[in-house]
């Protein structure tokens, strides 16, 4: 018997909530926190200073984000398992538009690490001015905001679409597929704003990442404490004329 | 209705053409304000970096605009892909499978060069941790970065080279489009994997670049105007064994 094809639809919602939550705490920790600690806005020396007294915790703070990139994988695999029966277009949709923003975020790790590279003196470093060097290693962290716009817009698509699955679903609450549209457009306007009028976008946070406590959240909690409505799903998957898991066979 | 699942495989083929036209378009124009800006996501850029880069903060908007547009661009390539999967997957199920992930793989890395092309726009902002450098090496990097993001695009082409072909070949053995279409698109697909050798890419590009724009713009005219042929395609689908959504049943009635 194969371990995820099958579990019931419920088991399947809760192992992606759990996995949800990973990347809320692991997305909170990599993105939210361990920055705020390491980087001194504008302040290459600072900055350097920080990151070289405090590289365990900037190194735990990348290793927190690849971990990321892992749920989101898993995540978009069970999440074309629950919806498939919905709209099996929009499901694969769901995935490929988070396989490219996750592609995408992890090249940006890739660019974090350079930092380290340059200030840990390898043989290259005599070339440059110590002002230089803390210029260059600071200049990743700069650009990190552009990379986290570009690969946002993948994720904002991804929110519009399995908002509108989750809402037309019937196994899942609407208000949650609501509230992941409202996240979705939160994310494009965030990172369109950012592209084209950056002065304008600063003032947008915090307050632009609301949405995404809320609608990730809310799908998060759900998924995790509810799961999914088990016979409304497979009330769905037969009207759709797909044939069922091993799992809800043995599950209905 | 459910969208997009819940219509006629004519209907789904149409749609498919309307995403691809809307690529089509803000592709084209973010190239086009990216050249208003003295920069080209395709050719990158050479010359005097002073010139460049005064060019760049001289026309920071066109830049703004293409980048945002090139990224939206990507976006509706995603999207095309899973619209491409269903229709060529009662054609074959894994070559349709191994094209659009090969597309998704190039579309990820493409999307990664967008970085390097608002990079320059940091490089060249003046913030004081870039005064340890002077300005001819802060407009050097500015160009080095752009021109990364044009590496990037170079190395997507190698991915959607191969998409092409897998794809090319898959439209050839489908029956709902015309032949002609596939054979073009597949050889597309290996002009674009010229580019892997720039002596031969010199020789052949603006050829090859004709040859690309024919095969994707009757693919996406094709598709748009004409659509898919429903009926045959019901058939090559019910070949494959495959389950149908109610709309592909219902069809299948009427046209009988």
């Amino acid at each position: 018997m194969d371990r995820i094809d099958a579990a019931s639809p419920r088991n399947l919602a809760r192992m992606a909530g759990f996995l949800y939550l990973l990347n809320i705490v692991g997305g909170f920790f990599a993105i939210g926190f361990v920055p705020t600690v390491i980087v001194a806005s504008g302040d290459a020396v600072a900055t350097a200073h920080n990151l070289q007294t405090s590289e365990l915790l900037y190194r735990s703070g990348l290793a927190a984000h690849i971990v990321i990139l892992v749920t989101n994988v898993g995540l978009a695999a069970i999440f074309y398992e629950l919806f498939r029966v919905v709209n099996r277009t929009l499901a694969l949709l769901v995935v490929f538009f988070t396989l490219v923003g996750t592609a995408v975020e992890g090249a940006g790790v890739l660019n974090q690490f350079g930092s380290l590279v340059l200030l840990n003196s390898g043989p290259y470093s005599g070339v440059f001015t110590a002002g230089q060097l803390r210029a260059l290693a600071y200049l990743p962290v700069d650009t990190q905001g552009i990379s986290y716009d570009v690969y946002t817009v993948f994720f904002g698509f991804y929110a519009l679409t399995i908002g509108y699955l989750v809402f037309r679903s019937t196994f899942l609450p609407r208000l949650v597929g609501v509230l992941i549209v409202l996240d979705g457009l939160a994310y494009l306007t965030n990172s369109f704003a950012a592209f084209l009028a950056p002065g304008f976008a600063v003032h947008l946070v915090p307050w632009i990442q609301l949405p995404a406590l809320f609608g990730e959240g809310s799908l998060c909690v759900g998924l995790l404490v509810m799961g999914v409505n088990g016979e409304r799903w497979t009330r769905v998957s037969v009207a759709a004329g797909m044939p069922a898991l091993e799992g809800d066979r043995r599950w209905s | 209705m459910e969208l997009i699942d819940g219509m006629s495989p004519r209907a789904r083929a149409r749609i498919t053409g309307a995403v691809y036209l809307l690529f089509f378009l803000t592709a084209f124009l973010s190239e086009v304000l990216l050249r208003q800006a003295g920069l080209s996501a395709i050719s990158g850029v050479s010359g005097d970096a002073a010139a460049i880069a005064n060019g760049i903060q001289a026309h920071e908007s066109f830049l703004r605009w293409g980048v945002a547009l090139g990224v939206f661009s990507i976006g509706c390539y995603v999207a095309l892909m899973a619209l491409f999967y269903q229709l060529f997957r009662p054609v074959s199920r894994s070559l349709s499978l191994v094209a659009v992930f090969l597309s998704l793989v190039g579309s990820a890395v493409g999307a990664f060069g967008n970085l390097f092309q608002l990079a320059p726009l940091v490089v060249l902002g003046g913030d004081s941790y870039l005064r340890a450098f002077d300005t001819n090496q802060l407009q050097a990097m500015a160009l080095m970065f752009f021109n990364l993001s044009t590496q990037a695009g170079n190395i997507s082409l190698l991915f959607f080279g191969l998409f092409q072909i897998v794809i090319g070949y898959v439209m050839l053995r489908s029956t709902f489009l015309p032949r002609l279409l596939g054979v073009l698109v597949a050889m597309a697909g290996v002009g674009w994997l010229t580019f892997m050798s720039p002596p031969v890419a010199i020789h052949l590009s603006t050829y090859f670049e004709v040859l690309g724009f024919i095969a994707e713009a009757s693919l996406m005219l094709w598709l748009l105007v004409v659509g898919a042929n429903s009926e045959r395609w019901i058939e090559q689908a019910t070949a494959a064994g495959r389950t149908y959504t109610p709309a592909n049943v219902q069809m299948r009635r009427e046209t009988r």
